[in-house]
């Protein structure tokens, strides 16, 4: 769906991206991680073309972009970032409405999808439509503004820190809306952020990205399956590596069929290893019953199965 | 609805006692009125107890209570908005009666002491109507003012009045006059709008272009504007000498042409530079999410930068307008007529009240476009921010 080959940088006389070869499949949501400074919001904004690149070719849907109409390719991509950026003038349907607007969509139709996209954002009960972006919280005003990014049903979405400047609960919110939106929608998101939890727990798929380049990509648990390079392991595992690795995994993938202990307590089968030892670890056991969502029991998961059996 | 500018408490307070003082000195300390034998000499002063008798030490009373603090403000406006016509007809009525009997070119002048007390009358009242609550109070002394202002004129109050008299014997001229003065200012306005506005647009655009217009701008407002007036003539004869068809096409080297060019020139840099500011004043993260959003360049301006510009845009406005309106002033000297060819006129034969009848309407024509504009800038602001 994206492809970047070869693609570089520079800014004022400094490279900011070096030879940067890497793909984004059609459906993927893919985070681009590192510390500040490392070019993840120059790759991105290389997508829609607000940073062009000194030489390689980036492109979209199979086309060179720097052959597209600049407008008209940002039209076609849903943008949102951390500083939101919503028109103070204009009242909230009108900020949702602006790509469909800018594509000539008749009246009612934008109403309708207004409508369609503030319930889709959870914001329809609120009775927000016809107020100005002054009167909302922070976490509203980013919902508005991912609301206003998908507007005109962009099959690709760029997002640069979209949750950054709101609070941990509204933070979280925002994230499990954006992953039921991700699976009900199935469009190619390219989500910048510096919080390797955040990319971790959203993302199909990460790059990494140091210095301009990109020093790794796959899929999250390949990424936290060893070896990898020291840096990596230090950005994406922070001091928890060999936990944030277990916080992926399912707890199927250690069971064993025999059944527990009749005192052993119980763990869903859709827990994650990482519950299932955090659970253990409350309980004072070793051992865990498995059960299915519906209460039967499945097979028992143990302590040392957890720690040495894990794929 | 922007909340009127108010002074602090403490501010306030000097500001409203001090406005008494002076109505006071005005009444008991300098000369309310002056008769002369002729328009041209000066005349011999009376003082306000004097002239108006009992009615004086009313008005005195009338100020020291509009600044007492214990008046509620709606209280100290009503007397001030009905004291102040009051007074102005008690000194038509005073002037008729010491004419009575005396040969027709007696004259009767305001003097200091009337002008001083008129202001801090004013001053007052708008102090108390800043603190006054919002919507229809803010507006209704004016109104009521101008109002009674135009009965006791209507009523030939006033007519012992020099001040009337001057204006009475050239009312054609001066009503002409006032009309040619706005119309100038408009046309001035018009102008300077005309090239500003690219020229903001192109500064907006590139900092070498802000700087060299800036510079230019700058310049203009250096050289005295009489000085600007008399460097034109010369310049503007010698550009017709070289292309005749200017003259044709309405140019002259005196007359509206100067004033025009040189009005224009000096209320370019008031709205050039509202202009520059306006168009940068947006959010930058909005412009940001216009242009990733798949905005062009233009549309960006016209639905972001514009409309967010215009609080800042109104303001240079106003300032530019009542610029103009004054400035005009000075096309008097160059045969472009307005006001202030009668100011001008007043000041070539020393007569004092001619002056003010150019003056007084060039006064309150700029606080009256000074309040237009800034209801335009309030409403401005409602929008947006």
């Amino acid at each position: 769906m994206i492809a970047f080959e070869g693609v570089s940088v520079d800014f004022a006389g400094s490279r900011v991206l070096h030879d940067v070869h890497f793909r984004v499949g059609a459906g993927a949501l893919c985070a681009l991680v590192g510390p500040s400074g490392s070019g993840k919001s120059t790759l991105l904004r290389l997508v829609n073309r607000l940073v062009a690149p000194s030489s390689g070719t980036v492109r979209v849907r199979g086309k060179d972009v720097a052959e597209e109409d600049p407008a008209r390719l940002r039209r076609s991509i849903g943008y949102a970032i951390q500083s939101v950026g919503l028109f103070p003038h204009r009242t909230v349907a009108q900020n949702i409405g602006t790509v469909p607007r800018l594509l000539g969509w008749e009246k009612a139709r934008i109403a309708a999808r207004v409508e369609e996209l503030l319930a889709l954002v959870r914001l329809e009960a609120a009775g927000l439509a016809g107020r100005y972006p002054a009167e909302l919280s922070g976490g509203q005003a980013q919902r508005v503004g991912l609301a206003r990014a998908l507007a005109a049903d962009p099959d690709i979405l760029l997002m640069d820190e979209p949750f950054g400047a709101v609070d941990p609960i509204a933070r979280r919110g925002l994230r499990a809306e954006l992953r039921r939106i991700h699976a009900a929608t199935g469009k190619t998101v390219l989500l910048v952020t510096h919080d390797p939890g955040e990319a971790l727990e959203l993302a199909t798929a990460l790059a990494v990205l140091r210095d301009g380049r990109v020093v790794a990509s796959g899929s999250a648990l390949e990424l936290l399956a060893a070896p990898v390079d020291g840096f990596v392991r230090e950005l994406i595992g922070g001091g928890d590596f060999g936990l944030r690795r277990l916080g992926l995994l399912p707890v199927r993938s250690a069971m064993d069929a025999e059944p527990p202990p009749p005192d052993a307590p119980a763990i869903d089968e859709a827990a994650t290893l990482l519950e299932a030892l955090s659970r253990m670890v409350e309980a004072r056991s070793g051992v865990l019953a498995v059960r299915s969502g519906a209460g039967a029991p499945v097979g028992s998961v143990t302590l040392r199965a957890v720690v040495e059996r894990h794929p | 609805m922007a909340a009127p500018e108010r002074p602090a408490p403490g501010a306030e307070a000097v500001l409203r006692f001090g406005a008494a003082a002076l109505a006071l000195f005005g009444l008991y300390g300098l000369p309310w009125l002056s008769i002369a034998p002729n328009r041209l000499v000066l005349g011999a002063p009376l003082g306000a107890a004097d002239a108006l008798g009992f009615a004086a030490h009313a008005l005195a009373l009338l100020a020291a209570v509009a600044a007492w603090r214990g008046i509620p403000d709606r209280v100290a406006s009503v007397l001030l908005t009905l004291g102040i016509p009051a007074a102005l007809g008690a000194t038509g009525f005073a002037a008729a009666r010491l004419l009575e009997g005396r040969p027709p070119a007696v004259r009767v002048m305001l003097g200091g002491g009337f002008w001083l007390a008129l202001g801090a009358a004013c001053l007052l009242l708008a102090l108390r109507r800043a603190r006054g609550a919002p919507g229809w109070r803010s507006w209704w002394p004016a109104a009521t003012l101008a109002l009674a202002c135009a009965a006791l004129w209507r009523w030939g109050a006033l007519d012992a009045l020099s001040l009337v008299a001057e204006y009475r014997a050239r009312a054609d001229r001066v009503d002409a006059a006032l009309l040619r003065h706005l119309v100038l200012s408009a046309a001035a306005l018009g102008l300077a709008a005309s090239f500003a506005v690219p020229l903001g647009w192109w500064a907006f655009r590139s900092a070498r272009a802000e700087a060299a217009i800036g510079g230019a701008l700058n310049g203009v407002q250096v050289v005295p504007a009489l000085a600007l007036f008399g460097l034109l003539i010369p310049l503007l004869s010698a550009l017709l000498g070289a292309a005749p068809w200017l003259r044709a096409a309405g140019l002259e080297a005196i007359g509206a042409a100067p004033a025009l060019l040189t009005v224009s020139a000096y209320a370019a840099l008031p709205l050039w530079r509202s202009v520059v500011s306006g168009l940068g004043a947006a959010d930058p993260a909005a412009v940001a999410a216009a242009r990733a959003m798949g905005m062009r360049d233009r549309r960006i301006a016209t639905e972001i930068r514009v409309p967010l510009g215009l609080p800042v845009f109104a303001a240079g406005l106003r300032v530019a307008a009542v610029q103009c309106i004054g400035l005009a002033t000075l096309g008097g000297l160059v045969g472009a007529g307005g006001l202030g060819a009668i100011v001008f006129e007043g000041m070539a034969q020393f007569a004092a009240d001619l002056i003010l009848v150019g003056a007084l309407p060039i006064v309150a024509l700029a606080l009256g476009a000074d309040a237009l504009l800034r209801g335009l800038e309030a409403r401005a602001g409602t929008r947006g921010a």
